[in-house]
């Protein structure tokens, strides 16, 4: 839009298009306004408060964020193992999906069969996912300990113990990355294959061209899969929540988990607020250090945007 | 939530699966063949592992009390009780029925019909009009994308129960009325790939705005809005977290709640034995449509795009 | 390219949005919070039928609704109205609940101690006053005094009370170790003794069959209506109502956590774990049912919920005095409590909900509860007349109530529940090794004085 702009709302015509877009687009405003920002407004100020909604809310300044930062050994568990969670699940969930798709990138038969395969545990309802694999996980009655015992061979507690618990749950959570797959997929087959004949010529093996060719193209898309990643695995809630409630010794007690228990379990609505303005702190720290870092490494189309 | 969040991103995904890699021709040495065939073992060995939850999930379910707990696991349930099924949907104190009615009818239709509206109308006034300072609202529109959803948990159950809506459908299916970031992304993207001489016949015909977006834009671009409406009643079928929060009363449960339920439900009321089969036989039941509409519909997808001719 | 990156997502946009994301957060801070209205619940007099909300948070109760409804009594107490009997209503869904003002009119759901501090619910004196069946005299006493909050009456004892503290064991199990099922163990070290012949491992380690876990159902319990399992045992009281002072940290704590935790011990944690709740199928005394689990710290409903729900584990049940300290041998240690219906502050229908409080000490309810599930009420008239040797092992509970010669305190502390959940968080780190007893009792003194503070309680 290389225009000359004198008075942006001069022509009449420019009006009655911004009159056009603000009513068109006025669902996503007034729901913007009435679901998030208002709430974000409240929250911000009950995280000022003690209020457990069966009375009025006390003002306590900044004692909610002063304890939690100060003086509560659980919020600093809880802050571990979120982001041991983020750090670790988000970039496996990455890779997981990225080379599930270049296997499915190549030249095979019933491709569509396998990428609806791998595509289909990313779209079945949460609660079945969590009580299938605690049922297979269990170290009593679960699939595998039951082959692992039957062959005279010691249990693996997965879910009971604390050091192998959370190693369970990074493991379901790459096995439910089809639609990141999906994307990845998509954009591989995107890249025009003229680049890899170029490299071909030039004597670039298989490894290299993944590493010269591939990677470079489908940057974008791998930014856009980790900041997806990110931003979900900082609320991770479900998952843990059915299948573990926060344990073994609360070694899944994420970030999520802990608010919603201070909110709905223990009525502390001016901590769980506190918490989660604290959450949206971080999670917008984290996301501009992440396109930060990688705008140096990011390859844009046309000169980057 | 965050589950939400990474089920809308499909949306995307599967709007992309639109093209298929040109096979390539060459010739195999031995070395290369070696590594073909080590390329369809691990393929398999993959597909195994992704399927054998939902067989675990599926052979559980018609087992008896005894098969449940032996040591090594049975694979092949014999004698398969199929009775399960029914006797796990009906199991007294829970009502499977209701909590699908309650599902569909109430939530996912209304949720889908919804998200549809709103994003389409969210969508062209941020791809078809051209109206000052549209980018940065656009810029804000994907900016939402990395609000927690949890900063806004705690006003928003205040809020719904001062309006008295809390154990109604109105927390859950209202806000689906004014747009979803990822969807008007999505459809925003389709907007802009008709031609612009589209609309303006439309208009030298003198049709407005509306008329334009209802009857040119929207009947072209019926499978994104397919995907768009699939999306939101899975979304909403799968959905466990704004039930749990706000209907609290189990005449208004949904299935995800009725899952959850399952198990405490046949636990103590003493078929304890019988409580993996029955958990696993709703599981199944409630999975079942899921691969059903995806089976169908991913088809659908790939060649409604196709039609369109938009290119990934 | 992608469409993803070449249209939408870019760092820009992006950023940009976030920009004005942020201005538009100080702004909305800036405006006024909703103050929260109190709804007001009126007692709804009008002759109108209304559908009347009793919510309990047990299952169980959920096949007997046939019976119930079939009865008379039921009918008489509900008149022209409907009732809608929701069962299973989990203890924090049942708080999201009153807290977001939709509680039932009449339910039995936990939290008993919490909303008669908060307020949530209402007196019943002037109901009581009026009524030809509720009266003190009537209840047990223990439990009488559970429903009482200065004075007031808060709640009335239902569905299921009477006392909590018994050693329940599979003789089959005990003499096919070749142990003395006549002679019981008296103390903690006799129990050990016991565990160990009756916990079994195959040759590659994996546990086939344990003791006891003396944590599972009544032995984990923390402060709350069921009582503080671990300090009726030891014997003393861990909260001063006076003082407002915790005696949490002391040496009967860490003693009690150390013995307890040897058990575990043996069995090891991440076995028992299967057998618990984070993997789901562990509920209160499924491994028992299942004769994984040789014996079980319970109260009086375990002969009758067992013989309801696995027949053929009842008629091998017995039941004693819980295992105490040496230093304590001989104690015989009991714990009344139970279970309570509140009327609700935000309640629609409150005086057509108070005659289901008159309904669940009928003749008819009493007789389903018992019957079908084993429970008994605290009510005095239909608790004389009882069976105590319906079931095996049901007699020693009656029996208790004339012999023991400590009963445990009940005690109010207002952040109970808080303390609950620190309990079991602390033991578990003890028993995975990462801390002594008297460590863990430190720890649990000092998280309970810092909550007594956070929660600006003095």
């Amino acid at each position: 839009m290389a225009r000359v702009i004198v008075n942006p709302l001069r022509s009449p015509a420019e009006r009655r298009n911004l009159l056009l877009g603000v009513i068109f687009a006025s669902p996503w405003i007034v729901g913007f306004l009435v679901f998030t920002l208002i709430p974000l407004g409240s929250s911000l100020y009950y995280s000022f408060t003690r209020y457990d909604l069966l009375g009025d809310p006390v003002w306590i300044g900044l004692r909610n964020y002063n304890l939690l930062l100060t003086n509560d050994a659980d919020f600093r568990v809880v802050m571990y193992n979120t982001l041991w969670w983020v750090l670790i699940s988000s970039p496996l969930g990455v890779i997981s999906a990225f080379l599930m798709a270049l296997l499915l990138n190549t030249n095979i038969l019933g491709r569509s069969i396998f990428r609806s395969v791998f595509f289909f545990p990313s779209i079945v309802p949460v609660v079945v996912t969590a009580f299938v694999w605690q049922f297979l996980l269990s170290t009593q009655y679960g699939a595998i300990n039951g082959v692992l015992q039957g062959w005279g061979f010691p249990i693996i507690p997965f879910l009971a113990n604390p050091a192998y618990v959370k190693p369970s749950l990074v493991l379901i959570h790459m096995w439910s990355q089809g639609s990141a797959m999906v994307i990845f997929l998509a954009t591989l087959q995107d890249v025009p294959r003229t680049l890899y004949e170029a490299a071909e010529i030039d004597g670039a093996n298989s490894w290299q061209r993944l590493w010269s060719v591939t990677v470079p193209m489908v940057s974008p898309v791998i930014l856009f899969n980790l900041v997806m990643s990110l931003i979900s695995g900082f609320q991770n809630f479900t998952l843990p929540w059915l299948m573990t409630q926060g344990g073994p010794e609360k070694a899944t007690e994420f970030y999520a988990i802990f608010l919603y228990r201070n909110a709905f379990q223990y009525l502390l609505m001016g901590k769980a607020s506190a918490l989660a303005w604290f959450l949206f702190v971080i999670i917008v720290l984290f996301t501009v250090l992440v396109f930060r870092v990688s705008g140096r490494y990011t390859y844009y189309a046309g000169g980057g945007r | 939530m965050a589950t939400q969040t990474s089920t809308q991103a499909k949306s995307l995904a599967l709007a992309k699966t639109t093209t298929h890699s040109k096979g390539r021709l060459r010739k195999l040495g031995v070395a290369g063949l070696l590594s073909e065939l080590l390329k369809y073992v691990v393929l398999l060995v993959l597909a195994i592992s992704f399927i054998l939850p939902f067989y675990w999930m599926a052979s559980s379910a018609v087992k008896n009390d005894n098969q449940i707990y032996t040591v090594p696991p049975i694979w092949l349930p014999s004698p398969a009780l199929w009775n399960n099924f029914w006797d796990a949907w009906n199991t007294p104190s829970l009502n499977f029925n209701l909590y699908t009615y309650n599902t569909v009818v109430k939530y996912a239709i209304p949720a889908a019909f919804g998200t549809v509206l709103s994003s389409a109308l969210v969508a062209y006034s941020f791809s078809r009009i051209r109206w000052i300072g549209r980018d940065t609202v656009f810029g804000l529109v994907l900016a939402t994308i990395m609000i927690p959803s949890w900063v806004t948990i705690v006003p928003l159950f205040i809020i719904f129960k001062q309006l008295g809506w809390l154990n109604t459908f109105l927390p859950l299916v209202i806000p689906r009325f004014f747009g979803n970031a990822f969807f008007i992304f999505l459809l925003r993207q389709f907007f802009l790939t008709i031609p612009t001489e589209l609309s303006d016949a439309a208009k030298i015909d003198g049709a407005n705005e509306f008329q334009i977006m209802f009857r040119v834009i929207l009947p072209l671009t019926k499978p994104a809005l397919t995907v768009v409406a699939l999306f939101s009643f899975m979304d909403a079928w799968n959905d466990y977290f704004a039930p749990l929060i706000y209907v609290n009363i189990d005449s208004q449960w949904v299935l995800a709640l009725g899952v959850e339920k399952m198990r405490a439900a046949v636990y103590e009321m003493g078929n304890q034995q019988l409580a993996y089969p029955y958990l696993m036989a709703v599981s199944t039941l409630v999975t079942l449509p899921i691969f059903v509409a995806f089976f169908f519909a991913q088809r659908t997808f790939i060649e409604g795009i196709s039609l369109t001719g938009i290119k990934g | 390219m992608s469409e993803v990156s070449k249209a939408g997502i870019s760092r820009r946009s992006f950023l940009r949005g976030l920009s004005v994301l942020g201005v538009g957060s100080v702004l909305a801070a800036c405006a006024p919070a909703g103050a929260p209205a109190a709804s007001s619940g009126n007692a709804g007099a009008s002759k109108e039928s209304v559908v009347i909300q009793h919510w309990v948070f047990w299952n169980q109760p959920g096949k007997v609704k046939d019976k119930f409804e079939a009865s008379d009594d039921l009918k008489k107490a509900l008149g022209d109205n409907k009732w809608e009997f929701r069962t299973g209503v989990a203890w924090d869904a049942g708080l999201t609940a009153v807290a977001g003002g939709t509680p039932p009119d009449i339910g039995v759901i936990g939290n008993y101690l919490k909303y008669m501090l908060k307020g949530s619910v209402i007196p019943l004196d002037d109901y009581i006053s009026k009524s030809q069946v509720i009266a003190k005299d009537k209840f047990i006493e223990g439990n009488w005094n559970e429903v009482t909050l200065d004075g007031k009456v808060m709640g009335i004892p239902g569905y299921e009370c009477f006392v909590r503290r018994g050693l329940n064991y599979n003789t089959r199990l005990i003499e096919e170790a070749g142990l003395d099922a006549s002679k019981p163990p008296v103390t903690w070290d006799e129990l050990l003794e016991w565990h160990k012949k009756l916990t079994k491992f195959d040759t590659a380690g994996n546990l086939l069959q344990f003791g006891i876990d003396p944590y599972d159902a009544e032995g984990g319990v923390g402060p709350g209506s069921d009582g503080f399992f671990l300090t009726d045992s030891w014997g003393f009281d861990y909260f001063d109502e006076e003082k407002k002072t915790f005696n949490l940290d002391n040496e009967l704590m860490a003693k009690g956590i150390d013995v307890m935790n040897e058990f575990v011990k043996i069995i090891g944690p991440d076995n028992l774990a299967g057998f618990r709740k984070v993997e789901g199928q562990g509920s209160w005394g499924g491994s028992y049912n299942a004769e994984k689990q040789a014996m079980i710290i319970e109260g009086y409903w375990h002969p009758g919920e067992t013989a309801n729900e696995k027949p053929e584990v009842s008629k091998v049940n017995k039941a004693t005095w819980i295992p105490v300290p040496e230093e304590r041998r001989g104690k015989k240690v009991q714990f009344g409590g139970g279970h309570m219906a509140q009327i609700f502050k935000d309640a629609k229908n409150k005086d057509a909900a108070w005659p289901l409080a008159e309904w669940m000490q009928s003749q008819s309810f009493c007789d389903i509860i018992f019957d079908n599930i084993g429970w008994l009420p605290a009510y005095k008239p239909y608790f004389d007349k009882a069976d105590p040797k319906k079931y095996p092992g049901l007699d020693f509970y009656f029996q208790s109530i004339k012999d023991a010669d400590y009963w445990g305190k009940f005690i109010r502390c207002p952040i109970e529940d808080f303390i609950s959940t620190k309990f079991i968080e602390i033991r578990e780190s003890a028993y995975r090794g990462k801390m002594t007893g008297t460590e863990a009792a430190q720890a649990l003194q000092k998280a309970a004085e810092d909550e007594w503070k956070n929660q600006g309680l003095s």
